[in-house]
């Protein structure tokens, strides 16, 4: 619903071409109120706001201000954000939420030491500024130091251990150095947070499934499995695909010639239910592809794809014929 | 019953000045307590830490069916674990039970500034009701000011009637004390139009006498509440929600 009167409004916008003052206002403050990031179009639309009809604005002008000056500094539009702050400053000299605004400046600038600085100095005064010290581990993820990145957010998540966003975002940077049995303790975490979310479910089996080995295939299917059973009916591709991918993975594992170990190999062909699985997973992919308005080429590839991928029947861990998981 | 016609002079004299000085003088006190200041709620670490905790060992609790038997345990070990268990190390910090000014100092609802600062409003308040009172008694006791709307009981004579010694007088009819007393709520209502709706919270804050909390701040955990989520997860269970669920997701497509 929301994204609609969005749109509505937006496109009422484009159409004065930013002449209507009022409708002009009209969107900073849904912007506002809905924590939207559109900060092009705010920045555009809300420089004649700040600068011409600022008198008309009122008591709202500042927090106007601060919207506008960082919709500039997120659109690098340093000029307006300079305007803005100093402004802000003219009013309301030595506040906290000025200097913000001045160390985000500095970021925007890429004078990283600098900001570094003004927020290490934010901590002193208040060591519980979350605003801070997400800074501070943004601009270790901007340098590219990865490994400061990660050590700051877990100090930060060592006192703010329910933050979820915090969590997904370390997961992501461990992600990003390979990480992996990290990562998911911090999805784990996340599953605790809102174990609701399939989506939470089908990222976490992916990122088992990138891990490799028999448990964690096992972990995969049995996620994905789940994820299915809370949201059976729609957007389930991407689920439909990784138990495909699972299972073919577990049969290639169980079949002794694929160069598996022995260990590996037994324990890959005690997985329950591999073959029917993948069977479920190729009629359901055809299934929702035929219905779906995918482009007739895709439609083609399909079969090709679930071919590849197919689990007749699970090898014995002790034969030696290798027909039963067809390889690529 | 008799209908009692009363001077309008009473109206003029009496009413209308009561009502203009509560209003000036409630306005007067808002800008005063503006000047001297709110100190803002500067939060604690510790208690930050010790909320956040408990929040983490609940959704723990509530969601531990759906993590792998290997995550469950990994967890399960990190919050009870005897001596660096984190609940267990939360629980050791707390001061011990036998000693409750302790535990009032750590509250931060007692923290120092916030208390000054509620005890300086709650004296103006105190301060300002007690002159308007002492005045009013003093200037317009002994006649009747207002007739009320709705009929009272006779219970209420003694209260509404303070000066006036008529027994036989409808109860209606009250002194210029229960017009302070009316005016007292019913100006919140004003208040709130010229100063905006803050100033009415305040006044209503102070009038219920109860220091009302800015944040969802609760008690700091006590030593008790550790405890018991540690008893909590201890005797937690491990019944994994997925140990089935190909068997459910092929029986649910098993007709499609």
């Amino acid at each position: 619903m929301s994204a609609t009167n969005f749109e509505l409004l937006r496109a009422r916008l484009e159409a004065s071409s930013g002449k209507d003052i009022k409708l002009n206002r009209e969107f900073l403050k849904y912007v506002r109120e809905h924590h939207i990031r559109e900060s092009t179009l705010v920045s555009i639309y809300g420089a004649p706001l700040v600068d011409k009809y600022a008198s008309s604005l009122g008591d709202e002008l500042w927090v106007v201000l601060e919207q506008v000056c960082i919709a500039a500094l997120d659109s690098q539009d340093l000029k307006l954000a300079d305007m803005c702050i100093s402004k802000l400053d003219a009013k309301f000299p030595n506040s906290s939420r000025v200097r913000r605004l001045q160390a985000l400046r500095m970021e925007a600038a890429v004078r990283y030491d600098d900001a570094d600085l003004v927020y290490q100095r934010m901590l002193l005064d208040d060591p519980t500024n979350t605003f801070a010290m997400k800074r501070r581990i943004t601009i270790a993820r901007e340098r590219r130091d990865l490994t400061r990145a990660v050590q700051l957010l877990n100090e930060y998540l060592t006192v703010f251990m329910s933050d979820t966003e915090a969590w997904l975002e370390l997961a992501d940077l461990y992600i990003q150095q390979g990480m992996y049995s990290n990562a998911s303790f911090c999805f784990e975490e996340l599953l605790l947070a809102s174990p609701q979310n399939c989506h939470l479910y089908v990222k976490y089996a992916e990122l088992r499934f990138t891990m490799g080995g028999v448990e964690n295939l096992e972990l995969a299917k049995k996620y994905y499995s789940f994820a299915l059973e809370l949201n059976p009916d729609k957007n389930t591709n991407r689920a439909w695909f990784g138990l495909l991918a699972t299972t073919h993975a577990l049969a290639l594992l169980a079949d002794p010639s694929s160069g598996a170990s022995k260990k590996a190999s037994s324990a890959a062909s005690e997985s329950k239910y591999v073959a029917e699985m993948n069977k479920l997973a190729r009629t359901q992919l055809t299934k929702n592809y035929e219905n779906s308005s995918a482009t007739t080429t895709l439609k083609e590839c399909l079969p090709k794809t679930l071919s590849d991928f197919t689990v007749d029947r699970m090898p014995d861990s002790g034969s030696s014929s290798s027909k039963d998981a067809k390889t690529r | 019953m008799m209908e009692l016609v009363l001077d309008p002079r009473i109206r003029d004299y009496v009413l209308l000045p009561i009502v203009v000085l509560m209003l000036l003088t409630n306005i007067f006190r808002h800008y005063l307590m503006l000047y001297i200041g709110n100190p803002e709620k500067k939060s604690d670490i510790k208690s930050i830490y010790a909320a956040q905790v408990l929040m983490r060992t609940r959704r723990f609790r509530a969601a531990a069916q759906r993590l792998s038997e290997d995550a469950f345990q990994r967890r399960k070990t990190f919050f009870i674990q005897k001596d660096s268990g984190l609940l267990v190390q939360e629980q050791q910090q707390q001061p011990a039970q036998d000693n409750p000014m302790a535990s009032m100092a750590n509250n931060p609802l007692m923290d120092q500034g916030s208390m000054m600062s509620m005890m300086g409003k709650n004296f103006a308040t105190v301060i300002s009701n007690i002159l308007l009172f002492t005045w009013i008694d003093r200037s317009f006791s002994g006649f009747i000011s207002v007739k009320l709307p709705f009929g009272l009981t006779r219970g209420f004579k003694t209260m509404f009637q303070s000066g006036i010694d008529l027994p036989a007088l409808d109860v209606s009819y009250v002194s210029s004390m229960s017009w302070y007393i009316l005016n007292v709520t019913g100006l919140q209502g004003i208040q709130a139009l010229i100063l905006g709706q803050a100033a009415v919270d305040d006044a209503a804050m102070q009038m219920s006498g109860m220091p009302m909390p800015q944040q969802q701040a609760q008690q700091p955990p006590s030593a008790k509440m550790y405890a018991s989520e540690k008893e909590f997860i201890e005797l937690l269970q491990y019944k994994w929600d997925m140990k089935n669920t190909e068997e459910r997701l092929l029986q649910k497509f098993g007709g499609r």
